[in-house]
């Protein structure tokens, strides 16, 4: 962690120094000695502020603590820790800014301060504060460097000492809320993919009770402290669960030189996505595979879980949207590890028809991909079938305490 | 909020302290006293009730009418005229501002304007006691300003409101970041507050006196003073006048402005002379008598020659009279006769023989704005048996005989036969005066008689009261010293003299009146009378023949041929010896130090210049540090010191005495100052060490950065340390990142961070030994390591803790 130290006068102090300067002239010029005496009872407190300024910053640490993640729009609070290392003298008016910025952009504006205020850390004592805000982009960002300043007495020279603390935040894509007619989507087909639905072994279904013991029952199933407190034997119970597996791809095309509203198209997409997954890992008990067609092409696959929620949330945060029509590449890699049966959807900013073999020549050409691209279910979130999957959450930010 | 409070009330006392400085130096109380009751009543009722606050407009249309009040006083005004003008408008704003509802942008007014009266006061004031309410100013001050640092911090980070995000997907990077309201007090900046802050404003306060100390003293005065008359203008002017005048007197203020400062100091012994009888200074003396109806102005005479005061060093029972007269637009000397030069390096004076008076010569007229020095000899004292009595009689030296007496002897007696009856009254009922002695007539006696008439036994009172309206018409006024005598007889000094030099010079005895300055308060610290304005006095001084002079009052050195001054003192009730002692105890004393500290501030803050400093500062810091700088490059000095110690302490250090080789007290001793030594080493020890890091962090820029290159590396060891892994002096980096790593693997929540210690050293090996500069990716992979290192021997400690427990 590098450190770099810095004083600087404050506008107060140049206004004190003009003061000063003609007080200084007056009893020059007019050699009264009482004059004199005023200069130096001003002088004095500037060059005690000077002094106390840098003391006040030594031995004092300041750490940042970021939550593990949020999704964009949720409420952040950063809590920012600052400890006293000093055995006499304590700290006051100590503010600490912290920098945030996405790594995607070299927007200077889009690197946004966060400031901090500690009134008052005693010797040997650390306190605690936080600041909050909401980040409404979904993305990596970069938290800091930290910067610990004071001006303490006066507010006349402040001391700046730059901690070069550097943290990195995922914000996950925002979710939103499937609608009734999501499930009835995907039950819809149920019928015709028999195939997908996995019975999965008793021991990964969910818990619900006891039983007695019938024949025929696995040992493994015995709950052997019941069975030995009520002296017969008793079975644990597993809820059966049988879920669709689901195979989703982003068409993220926007133009280049996109409008306001092809952006929000976009974010859509992401966040219909998002929400899909974190459903589908949620229930569990499924194979889900994401692939997304945007600037660059990407895809991730697995069983249902928290683990494969998080990693799809991190390259969801950090899909980009393209110009070109990747699309039919990412379909003509990825069908092949589709398992067959598995739901498939496509999720685009515009209008896609599977049946353009045009466009989606690679894939019909190829006769075991043919079959598959016939059963892909298209969305386009521009259009108003959207509205029966998924709906926008309001802003949270109402919510929040 | 409890700073916001504070700060109202601290902004309060500071105005009112501004204020009441001003007041001092303007010698004006009725303003100070309205800002601090304005002071006392906005913080009541303005700030805390929050029942009386002025509009913005209405503060404009009173500071309008301000500025107005500030024209008429300003531009009619002569220069002296424009400072106070400029005070009272300080003033009449300040008023404006306490009334209003206080803001960032007020206080601030408020303390700027405060600050101004401080600067105008600064050049008005010349009183002792601006000092210590300097420095109170000054307390308060830097109190305040603190406080209102933390209030604008305060208000500076104040939680905002979060509604104000936009619901749009395209949305600024990020909405408002904000300290939450529910994670801290309503008034976080309260928490600063407390014995702690009261301390560092202390601290800060001290040390800005000593600051001021220091550079008041050591900063060369070497200006040329070139605007001091016009600021010096604004001082009061000592009351002295040349002139009577009997009319035009109403009631006198008793003014304790400060005259002169005397001492009186032994010639041949060098030491300080104090009187039992308060001395007479004399300033003028006046001649002509002018009455104009019901007014009467007594005026000097003539000019004469102005001479070198005659040497005086061979005259015995000499008196060195030192005088230091204060600044004063109407400058006149003050002395007493006989009058003698007896030091040619002091300013030189000129005399006027036959009268006394004293001027300045060509070269020592001093500015008005400047003390003014000048020492004299005198035999103007007795001394043996009378010790320390001011002479009543003053004979003559050649050439100081009154060129005409009739100026002396002028007397219409038409226009005052009250005076002349009354007196001859007198004489004829004291018989020293009608005994005749070889057919000379007893003036003396006649004299005294006249002047015991007004002093001892007679219905006369002194007053400083206007005297009662004549009740005769308006064309026929009597004279006010007859009116004295007849109708009122109540007056100040001047009608006394005035009434008995009239009846001396009714019975054909040359008088005059002497004005000047009678007494002064002895000051036993400084050991000096410090003569006040309220002791300005007036007498009267007659003139004896030689064969009139008694010869008992005469010394024996002093010739009988010549006449002599009679001095005399009409004025009932004027010696000090009753307030003297009142005077006496605690109270008294307080007073003398008072007085002594105002003749300390004048001497070294007021008029402190470059030949004071010198004397006072520079010649004996010089001295002193020459003394040391010779005595420790002294062998000599040091070789006996330490046996000079020991004789001090009684030691025998050679045993001579007792012819033993171990003396207990010598054993001690050298305990003692071993212990002592070893306590200074470890209290020098610090600031020695703290002295080495600051000269370390002052190299040069590469080399610093270097050392944060590597800081790096120290942290990887200062969290291996922590965790019980350290480097042997024998391994090497990578050897001790090697066997850490092998200790990391044992740990299965340490496992996965089995290899941060060896990247950590790579990079280490990198920039120590090849000179090579991490890039951001770099440095930003060292900092992961590091944190991913951190964390996971966090976790292992927090597992081993929670398996032990």
């Amino acid at each position: 962690m590098f450190v770099n130290r810095h004083t600087a006068i404050c506008r107060e102090c140049w206004y004190y120094l003009f003061i000063l300067s003609f007080i200084v002239g007056g009893a020059i010029l007019r050699d009264i000695n009482l004059l004199i005496a005023v200069s130096a009872m001003m002088i004095g407190p500037l060059l005690f502020s000077w002094r106390f300024v840098i003391v006040s910053l030594r031995r004092l640490d300041v750490r940042r603590r970021l939550p593990d993640g949020i999704c964009a729009g949720d409420l952040l609070v950063v809590d920012v820790t600052a400890v006293n290392g000093r055995r006499r003298l304590g700290s006051w008016s100590v503010v600490v800014e912290d920098q945030i910025h996405r790594d995607d952009t070299a927007k200077a504006n889009d690197r946004k301060t966060a400031k901090v205020m500690f009134p008052y850390v005693a010797a040997g004592d650390d306190q605690t504060s936080a600041y909050h805000g909401r980040l409404t982009r979904r993305g990596r960002y970069r938290f800091g460097p930290l910067k610990v300043s004071t001006r303490f007495p006066l507010g006349l020279i402040r001391r700046t000492v730059v901690v070069d603390q550097i943290d990195d935040l995922v914000v996950c894509p925002r979710l939103g809320r499937l609608a009734p007619g999501w499930s009835q989507m995907l039950h819809t087909d149920r019928l015709s993919s028999h195939r997908s639905q996995r019975r999965r072994g008793s021991l990964e279904a969910d818990f619900y009770g006891l039983r007695n013991w019938r024949t025929g029952d696995s040992r493994r199933w015995i709950h052997w402290r019941t069975s030995a407190k009520r002296g017969e034997l008793f079975v644990r119970q597993f809820e059966q669960q049988r879920n669709q597996d689901l195979a989703l791809f982003l068409d993220l095309w926007q133009p280049a030189n996109p409008s306001q509203e092809q952006l929000e198209h976009v974010e859509l997409v992401v966040s219909f996505a998002a929400t899909v997954v974190a459903d589908v890992c949620r229930r569990g008990a499924s194979q889900l595979y994401v692939g997304a067609a945007g600037r660059t092409v990407s895809s991730v696959g697995g069983a249902a879980s928290m683990v494969l929620l998080q990693e799809v949330m991190a390259q969801l945060a950090v899909t980009e949207a393209g110009d070109e029509d990747r699309l039919p590449g990412l379909l003509d890699r990825s069908l092949n590890e589709v398992r067959p049966g598995t739901k498939m959807m496509v999720i685009g900013t515009r209008p896609t028809t599977m049946s353009d073999t045009d466009r989606f020549a690679a894939v019909w050409d190829d006769p075991q991909k043919r079959n598959a691209i016939r059963q892909i279910v298209c969305v386009d979130v521009a259009g108003d079938e959207l509205a029966q999957y998924f709906q926008v959450e309001p802003s949270r930010q109402d919510q929040s305490p | 909020m409890k700073v916001q409070r504070l700060l109202q009330i601290n902004m309060a006392a500071l105005v009112a302290l501004g204020t009441l400085l001003l007041g001092m130096g303007q010698r004006s109380g009725w303003l100070a006293t309205i800002v601090i009751v304005a002071a006392a009543t906005s913080v009541y009722f303005t700030d805390i009730l929050e029942q009386f606050q002025l509009s913005r407009r209405a503060a404009n249309i009173l500071a309008v009418v301000a500025v107005a009040m500030f024209l008429h006083d300003f531009l009619p005004a002569d220069r002296p005229g424009y400072l106070p003008a400029i005070a009272n408008l300080l003033i009449y704003l300040q008023i404006i501002h306490l009334y209003r509802k206080k803001t960032i942008r007020i206080y601030w007014q408020l303390a700027m304007l405060s600050l101004l009266q401080v600067v105008v006061a600064a050049v008005v004031s010349a009183g002792f006691e601006f000092g210590p309410l300097l420095v109170i100013y000054m307390f308060v001050a830097l109190s305040a300003l603190c406080l209102f640092f933390l209030y604008r911090e305060t208000v500076r980070y104040a939680p905002r409101d979060l509604a104000e995000t936009d619901g749009h997907w395209q949305r600024p990077l990020t909405a408002p970041l904000a300290p939450p309201p529910g994670r801290m007090t309503d008034h976080p900046s309260d928490r600063a507050l407390g014995w702690a802050m009261i301390w560092q404003i202390v601290k800060m306060g001290l040390a800005s006196i000593a600051f001021t100390l220091a550079v008041f003293f050591a900063v060369p005065r070497v200006g040329s003073m070139l605007y001091r008359d016009t600021v010096s203008d604004q001082q009061a002017v000592v009351g002295f006048s040349t002139e009577i005048s009997l009319d035009q007197i109403g009631d006198i203020i008793r003014s304790d402005q400060s005259v002169m400062r005397v001492h009186f100091v032994d010639h041949e012994k060098g030491t300080t002379y104090e009187l039992r009888q308060e001395p007479y200074f004399r300033g003028a003396t006046l001649t002509e008598y002018s009455p104009k109806g019901r007014s009467a102005d007594w005026k000097m005479a003539h000019r004469d020659r102005r001479r070198r005061l005659q040497p005086g060093h061979s005259i015995e029972d000499l008196i060195r009279v030192e005088i230091v007269l204060e600044p004063d637009r109407k400058r006149a000397l003050f002395g007493m006769l006989p009058i003698y030069q007896i030091d040619e390096s002091t300013n030189p004076i000129r005399v006027e023989r036959r009268t006394g008076h004293l001027f300045f010569s060509d070269r020592s007229r001093p500015k008005s704005s400047e003390p003014f020095r000048y020492v004299f000899g005198t035999t103007g004292f007795g001394k043996g048996f009378r010790g320390g009595y001011d002479r009543l009689i003053t004979p003559l030296a050649k050439g100081q005989q009154p060129r005409s007496l009739e100026a002396l002897t002028a007397w219409d007696e038409d226009k005052l036969p009250l005076l002349k009856e009354l007196a001859d009254d007198i004489i004829a009922q004291d018989k020293l005066s009608n005994e005749f002695v070889r057919g000379v007539e007893p003036r003396f006696y006649r004299v005294q008689a006249l002047e015991r008439h007004f002093r001892y036994n007679s219905p006369y009172t002194y007053s400083l009261q206007r005297p009662p309206k004549q009740n005769r018409p308006p064309g026929n006024p009597i004279d006010p010293t007859e009116d004295f005598i007849a109708n009122h007889r109540t007056g100040h000094c001047e009608f006394f003299a005035s009434a008995l030099t009239l009846m001396l010079r009714s019975q054909g005895i040359p008088a005059r009146i002497v004005v000047g300055y009678k007494g002064g308060e002895f000051n036993s610290v400084g050991e000096y009378y410090q003569v006040k304005r309220l002791d300005a006095h007036a007498w009267v001084e007659a003139y004896l023949e030689p064969k009139q002079v008694p010869a008992s009052m005469l010394r024996e050195d002093e010739p009988r041929d010549v006449g002599a001054w009679v001095r005399l003192d009409p004025t009932p009730g004027t010696d000090r010896s009753d307030a003297d002692q009142a005077r006496g105890g605690v109270i008294g004393r307080l007073i003398e130090l008072f007085e002594y500290g105002q003749v300390l501030w004048t001497d070294y803050v007021l008029e402190l210049n470059w030949d004071r400093q010198k004397k006072a500062i520079y010649d004996p810091i010089y001295a002193e540090l020459s003394l040391l700088v010779r005595d420790l490059l002294s062998w000599e000095v040091w070789s006996h010191l330490p046996i000079g110690i020991a004789r001090t302490l009684g030691i025998d250090v050679y045993g001579r005495a007792t012819g033993r080789w171990f003396s207990w007290r010598a054993g001690l001793t050298a305990m003692s100052v071993c212990l002592v030594l070893v306590g200074v080493f470890r209290l020098v020890r610090s600031p020695i060490g703290r002295l080495i890091v600051w000269i370390a962090s002052r190299r040069p820029a590469a080399k610093s950065r270097r050392s944060l290159r590597i800081e790096f590396y120290r942290r990887l060891e200062t969290v291996l340390a922590r965790h019980g892994m350290k480097r042997a002096a024998t391994q090497t980096q990578r050897e001790f990142a090697l066997e850490a790593a092998g200790q990391l693997t044992e740990s299965p929540s340490c496992r996965h961070a089995a290899s941060m210690p060896r990247r950590v050293v790579e990079a280490f090996y990198r920039v120590r030994f090849g000179g090579h500069a991490l890039d951001k990716h770099e440095a930003e992979a060292v900092e992961h390591a590091l944190t991913s290192l951190e964390e996971a021997l966090s976790a292992d400690a927090q597992n081993a803790a929670g398996n032990g427990g």
